[in-house]
């Protein structure tokens, strides 16, 4: 949630809080006096705001004029009024440029000669204390499977208007090294709205297929927020891509993908993130959907395909006679779907369309994703390498007890897990001659190749590993420990016996 | 003196397309297996099976990934036997593997059976086994087809290596995944054709020096005049992108490359730039080093190189600048390179030029599959000596 907001420590005889409603009915006797005057007739006279001295006035004045100058104002109770400001200061707090403990309003009658005496007129002065513009940070990071040492510079407000510039360099595990520029601003002095303009440049060890991945890119976003808990996201992405530094064995599929690539796409992500606690989900439910769209029309560049995913998750917590009350037992469950359909390039719908690549293509396995498996460990395989596939399913349960003596509230538990899924890729043989495409395939033929990719999934059982062990939920990454055999496996997929260790913010 | 080895599929299950690669039109569920016989042992003990599953399958004989701990000293990290007990019974089903994407197959499947040169092409020219448009990747695709060893020709680009420069030829799949660096090529070439390796004689290492100033003279005609632009977009832009802009930048660290090699070669500074570069004198020296060659060449009673009895190394290596000079530089503006040929001893040169092509890819490059079909006895012999 937003900034705290109290009255301050201030001894302003007309002070008032603007409290949330929860937090309303705790301070009983305080409340009891304001809830006479709640529904008196009020408005603003004036808002000052103190302490912004490097934002721009036009930001500040974007949320706080249509408080005074809307129509509202001249017809509202001072419960409302209150509440209209509280949201006001609210949505200051989500430019995430002052700091959340620095806020404080106050609140006093305005003593205008010109005053009607059937209602009160308020001046009310905001106190906000800027985050300092320039943050450098340095640390370690998890991400999923790798862990990474950064560093990073924050520029906030640069212009005053809530704009924001992260520099971060980063080396890991799996990647060599990182670099990233992130310009982000809010649209229209709406902190819900942000337009973000991304430089990167890394290079990233890819094991599971012998060969290490060089990005170079830039991306234009613009997200929004919709409800309080969910975010769209819109976004234009352009990336070179060179495939390079090959294993000694590494197979004929990697080293035919081996080289450059220009992916231009347009995509859309939308997250509904209702889950208590992302790390260690005891109840709620979380959706989110990726979609891609490479190379089509104007887009163009090296690759062309339309790519969307689906995850679900969720967790419902068991109620189980306890002395506590709150048993900390919880079921959980997690889907997750793909399909990759290639495209021709350009406009026309109808022209060939060429297979997809190995960059292009999902991955599916690894301690966070499908446990028992190895990192890609699921689907086609070359040799030794995972060469991925375009289509997938994989889902997973899990249960999760307390640990004894520790009790619902630690961030531990025990885990019994079960996971499995299907990475198919397409299977569009035909190669046709026209004007030289000799990789390209007839776009009926590549709906029907899809189609029987997704009966694929179907066919047999999926690949399974099942285990037990325990997670623990930092409030930066979830940690796992577990124990797991693979169940069902295909010839050359790689499940991993025994122990396995994940670490990651996201787990299937 | 071909040892027997044979494939227990029937001749039909297996076909050649029209660019003679192996096709398997047994579904993938279907299992067949290749029995090859080991010559170096007489006992039928020592049969090596390698079962295969299709074309499109993954391999099957896969080393062990996990090793197996040493019974005299069992280490810390050993699995305890009752666990590897536990181990040993999972996974409890095991089904038939997924097969590859279809990029992979179409690119790739045929390397089942065939070992694939990885050379600067197109899509389309690869695919039909043409030549080259690579100097060094012609010379070693040349020589191979002069042996009359069959091989796949895939389009790629340096990334592919494991040295970091084209060409390299990758073994059939199931046999070894090691690929063979083209300095090595002279030593596989001699282990199928049952020749020696051949070792350069003093005379034909300071004659190999006269291949340089050839060399300098083609970078500069290809990479640093701006009249071959579209020749340099046509042989190494387009097959690796079609983005005008990655285009554009990979256009230019070629060319920063090339005028980089030909100033280390004149023993400039690199921070030169190409406006230290004498054109006039590279084409000079050019000329000068191809009359040498062809002086060289009037000596020779057989029409090859040094009096050998069929073309080699050398001539191969002639053969990868001089083939795609005559084919994209001669009689085209600015292409002067092609002239000097034609002028280098009274036109030996040509007639030298005219022979090993015909040679090495007379018939036409459309019947590489006829040759491999006529050749797969001798390809048998080559699947099992990789094996071993």
């Amino acid at each position: 949630m937003g900034a705290s907001l109290g009255s301050g420590s201030s001894g302003v005889a007309s002070s008032a809080s603007t409290t949330t409603p929860a937090q309303h009915q705790a301070y009983d006797g305080k409340s009891n006096m304001l809830d006479e005057h709640l529904l008196t007739p009020a408005s603003i006279n004036s808002i000052e705001v103190h302490g912004a001295a490097n934002t721009r006035r036009s930001l500040l004045d974007g949320i706080f004029k249509p408080l005074v100058e809307g129509p509202e104002n001249s017809s509202s109770t001072l419960g409302e009024t209150l509440e209209r400001v509280g949201a006001a200061t609210r949505k200051l707090s989500r430019f995430d440029i002052f700091k959340e403990d620095g806020f404080g309003a106050f609140i006093s009658e305005a003593n205008r000669p010109d005053a009607p005496a059937n209602k009160t007129e308020l001046d009310i002065a905001i106190n906000v204390k800027e985050k300092s513009r320039l943050v450098f940070t340095a640390g370690t990071d998890f991400g999923n499977a790798e862990g990474s040492a950064y560093t990073n510079g924050v520029f906030r407000n640069i212009f005053g208007g809530a704009e924001t510039l992260s520099i971060n360099a980063s080396t890991g595990t799996r990647t060599r090294s990182a670099y990233n520029a992130n310009f982000s601003t809010p649209i229209s002095g709406n902190p819900d709205v942000r337009l973000a303009l991304d430089a990167l440049r890394s290079s990233t060890q890819k094991p599971w297929a012998s060969h290490d991945e060089h990005l170079t890119g830039g991306s234009l976003k613009l997200s929004w927020l919709s409800g309080s808990k969910a975010t769209h996201t819109i976004m234009y992405n352009g990336v070179w891509r060179q495939l390079t530094g090959l294993g000694p064995k590494a197979s004929p599929t990697v080293r035919a993908d081996a080289g450059n690539s220009l992916k231009c796409s347009i995509g859309h992500t939308y997250t509904l993130d209702r889950r208590d606690n992302p790390m260690l989900p005891q109840s709620g439910y979380l959706l989110k959907t990726i979609s891609e769209l490479a190379g089509w029309g104007p887009l163009n560049g090296d690759v062309a395909f339309a790519k969307t995913e689906l995850e679900t998750s969720g967790a419902i917590p068991l109620s189980l006679p306890s002395p506590q009350g709150k048993s900390g037992v919880s079921i959980g469950g997690g889907v997750r779907v793909g399909l990759l359909y290639p495209l021709a390039l350009g406009y026309n719908l109808a022209a060939p369309a060429y297979p997809s690549r190995i960059n292009d293509r999902f991955q599916l396995g690894g301690p966070a994703d499908v446990r028992g498996f190895k990192l890609g460990g699921l689907g086609p395989h070359d040799g030794a390498d995972s060469v991925g596939g375009d289509v997938f399913a994989a889902g997973s349960v899990n249960v999760m007890f307390p640990l004894p003596r520790l009790g619902a509230d630690s961030p531990l538990r025990f885990q019994l897990f079960a996971n499995g899924g299907r990475l198919v890729a397409l299977q569009n043989k035909v190669v046709t001659g026209e004007n030289g495409r000799v990789l390209a395939t007839e776009p009926n033929k590549v709906f029907d190749s899809v189609k029987s990719a997704v009966k694929e999934l179907g066919k047999g059982l999926p690949s399974v590993a099942a285990g037990f062990g325990l997670v623990y939920a930092h409030p930066v990454a979830r940690f796992e420990l577990n124990f797991s055999l693979p169940l069902v496996l295909r010839r050359g997929e790689e499940g991993r016996k025994g122990l396995q260790v994940g670490v990651g913010i996201s787990f299937l | 003196m071909l040892p027997a080895a044979f494939w227990t599929h029937l001749p039909n299950l297996c076909h050649f397309d029209r660019w003679g690669r192996t096709r398997w039109s047994i579904s993938s569920t279907k299992h067949s297996q290749i029995l090859i016989s080991n010559p170096a042992s007489s006992v039928t003990s020592d049969i090596a099976t390698v079962t295969m599953t299709s074309a499109t399958a993954a391999p099957v004989l896969k080393p062990s990934s996990r090793p197996t701990p040493a019974p005299s000293s069992p280490s810390l990290w050993a699995i305890p036997p009752p666990l590897q007990k536990l181990f040993n019974h999972f996974p409890l089903v095991t089904l038939d593997p997924n097969p590859l994407p279809a990029r992979s197959q179409v690119l790739t499947s045929a390397s089942d059976t065939h070992p694939t040169l990885y050379v600067f092409s197109s899509d389309v020219d690869a695919l039909e086994g043409k030549p080259s448009i690579n100097p060094t990747c012609l010379k070693w695709q040349t020589l191979l087809r002069l042996n009359h060893l069959p091989f796949l020709t895939l389009p790629s680009s340096n990334h592919a290596s494991p040295t970091g420069a084209l060409p390299f030829l990758l073994p059939p799949r199931n046999l070894s995944s090691n690929p063979i660096p083209s300095a090595s090529i002279p030593a596989y070439i001699s282990r199928f054709t049952s020749t020696k390796p051949p070792i350069p004689t003093p005379r034909e290492e300071a004659y190999l020096s006269l291949l340089n100033p050839l060399r300098l003279a083609f970078l500069y005609t290809l990479y640093l005049t701006p009249e071959h632009s579209p020749l340099l977009q046509k042989f190494y832009i387009s097959p690796s992108t079609s983005s005008p802009l990655l285009g554009t930048v990979l256009q230019s660290q070629l060319s920063a490359a090339a005028s980089a090699a030909v100033l280390q070669s004149l023993g400039l500074h690199p921070q030169t730039g190409t406006g230290g570069i004498d054109g006039e004198e590279l084409y000079a020296e050019a000329a000068e080093a191809l009359e040498s060659l062809a002086t060289l060449l009037k000596e020779s009673p057989t029409g090859w190189f040094f009096g050998r009895e069929r073309p080699e190394e050398f001539d191969a290596g002639l053969y990868g600048y001089v083939g795609i000079i005559m084919e994209y530089m001669d009689n085209t503006p600015g292409g002067r390179l092609g002239q000097l040929v034609r002028n280098a001893g009274e036109g030996v040169l040509v007639v030298w030029w005219e022979q090993i092509k015909k040679e090495a890819w007379g018939g036409g490059v459309g019947e590489r599959g006829e040759m491999m079909r006529s050749e797969e006895e001798k390809y048998d012999y080559i699947i099992q000596c990789v094996r071993n």
